[in-house]
């Protein structure tokens, strides 16, 4: 890749190092999602320290966030099955600014792309990382944080080397 | 060649409000002063207007709860304290319109091209404190929302991870973003309306300025003020004897993408601006290089840089250094903010655009008018997963 192509704002050497973690157990001051209808077992799961994304049983399409159809093939034949929990960040941006009640900064909020499609893309946060470390197309893995004793969120940590996207 | 508006609607009125970072004033205030500067610029009286749109709309039954970023005052309000007696059209557009801030106002050209009304008065009004107070601020998220909003997903680093994106891939660097900054923020130093009228910025100080979600600096980010702004959109057929040339819509571009959803949109590097531009430009034999000017949005300066390219002025990554070469200065090959943007002139949202546009094509803009004739503009809204754009013309 040629020397122009720089990912990102050139980070204040004392910044790149400052290192992103899980927020502090019992500790959550930030929203939490309901379970609706559509969404409810994907929390329900993630409650138990387990991924699950729905699926359309009929064209194997996984589907994220759930909707009634497959946005595919517009079954309504679909159920959640289990998933890995690895992907690549597909873009991210360093906040220094909370834009959301009770988040804490600096934080990196990504969009991963999870290994089991194409652009079968989930927002989240990237920790257990040095700000200067994240890149494009690196390799994450889902930790689960337990915000409350009903709701677990899925963050991302990295895993081993970085690969270009 | 589809059919599209083709001179059938014209803007006749502009009217702004004043303002400030800080005026004391309610949004119902700044509204009526607008809309009546709108009413008289078309040389009609409140009788003579007989369609209302606004985006969006503030039901007053609501006005206790906590409201959205976005609220403007309630059109019932506005209607009676303006006068507005002789109604056929009453109209708003919600706040996930896919023609983001300009909902309104294109529903109510096409209602004036089908003959569902011929003078219609449609504004947008916004106070700061309003803004700073709504946001942000629930904490049991449903549906699509639960997947973002706790992990701060809203607002600039929304965006910020588009332009990240758009920087990996296309080489863009903090000095392209730099240059719309440094543009709009030049122009509003010849704007007496603009907000930063008397503080230009250069781009050592842009650069040296904190960040708030890389690669956004503060001044990557609109600037909130109190302002209104109005327009009276009329039929041609009607509009023969203005107080001052008619102001044509040529065209309007609100093309949905495939997926609207903000953080399920495949390709991030392009906006709902493509989808957008392409609908506009197969309604015109007009082509991008007939236009004078560009008053693309700029809520945050990255989506300046996208806008032009997803316009088709540029090819990816080719808008960036345009602008540093001063390319979009009102001396330039394309200005573009020429009023100061909203990252100069103040966040007024989408209004500003075509109120822009309107002034550079009657030869109003005063110190910003730009250096040559200006026959063909473009004025855009949105960003991301919305966006709507139009042509207009002398």
């Amino acid at each position: 890749m040629d020397a122009t192509r720089r990912a990102t704002t050139e980070l204040d050497k004392e910044i790149a190092r400052t290192r992103v973690s899980l927020p502090e157990q019992g500790q959550w001051e930030g929203a939490v999602p309901a379970f609706d209808k559509e969404t409810g077992p994907y929390w329900q799961h993630l409650s138990e320290h387990r991924m699950s994304i729905l699926r359309c049983q009929a064209c194997k399409n996984w589907i994220h966030p759930p909707l009634v159809a497959c946005p595919e093939c517009q079954s309504t034949d679909l159920k959640f099955e289990p998933i890995a929990g690895t992907g690549t960040v597909y873009t991210y941006t360093i906040s220094f600014v909370a834009f959301g009640v009770g988040i804490k900064t600096p934080y990196v909020l990504a969009l991963v792309d999870l290994d089991e499609q194409p652009s079968l893309r989930i927002v989240t946060n990237i920790v257990n990382s040095e700000l200067g470390d994240v890149t494009f197309g690196m390799k994450v893995r889902v930790v689960y944080y337990d915000a409350n004793p009903e709701v677990t969120l899925p963050f991302f940590e990295p895993v081993g080397q970085e690969v270009p996207a | 060649m589809t059919d599209g508006i083709n001179r059938k609607v014209v803007i006749a009125g502009v009217g702004y409000s004043e303002i400030g970072r800080s005026t004391g004033r309610s949004e119902a205030s700044l509204a009526f002063e607008a809309c009546t500067n709108a009413i008289n610029d078309a040389g009609l009286t409140p009788s003579q207007i007989d369609g209302m749109s606004a985006w969006p709309d503030r039901p007053p039954a609501w006005s206790g709860r906590i409201g959205t970023p976005f609220d403007g005052p309630p059109m019932i309000h506005m209607q009676r304290a303006l006068g507005l007696k002789n109604l056929r059209y009453f109209h708003t557009a919600g706040l996930g319109t896919n023609e983001a801030q300009l909902g309104a106002f294109m529903a109510s050209v096409y209602t004036i091209a089908g003959g569902g009304a011929s003078a219609v008065l449609t504004y947008r009004a916004h106070v700061r404190e309003a803004t700073a107070a709504a946001k942000y601020s629930h904490l049991l998220s449903h549906d699509e929302e639960a997947f973002t909003q706790p992990f701060g997903a809203a607002g600039a680093p929304h965006y910020s991870m588009w332009a990240n994106r758009h920087m990996y891939e296309f080489g863009t660097k903090q000095e392209h973003l730099g240059a719309v900054v440094t543009t709009a923020r030049y122009h509003a130093t010849l704007n007496p309306r603009a907000v930063w009228r008397d503080n230009p910025l250069s781009m050592e100080e842009y650069l040296a300025s904190r960040d708030i979600s890389t690669p956004f600096k503060i001044h990557d980010c609109d600037y909130p003020v109190d302002g209104a702004l109005a327009f009276v959109l009329m039929s041609a057929e009607r509009a023969k004897d203005l107080p001052h040339k008619p102001v044509y819509i040529e065209s309007l571009g609100h093309a949905a993408g495939p997926v609207t959803d903000f953080d399920q949109w495949r390709d991030v590097t392009e906006m709902n601006s493509a989808y957008a531009a392409k609908e506009m430009w197969s309604k015109t034999s007009l082509k991008p290089s007939d236009v004078d000017i560009a008053e693309v949005y700029d809520g945050f300066s990255w989506l300046s840089i996208c806008w032009l390219e997803d316009l088709g002025f540029f090819k990816k990554g080719e808008a960036g250094p345009f602008l540093l070469e001063g390319g979009g200065r009102i001396d330039g090959a394309l200005p573009i903010c020429t009023d100061g943007g909203m990252l100069g002139m103040g966040r007024m949202h989408g209004y500003t655009k075509p109120a822009a546009a309107a002034l550079q094509l009657r030869g109003e803009g005063g110190a910003h008018q730009v250096k040559k004739k200006v026959e063909v503009a473009i004025a855009s809204a949105g960003g991301g997963n919305v966006g709507s754009c139009m042509i207009l013309t002398v």
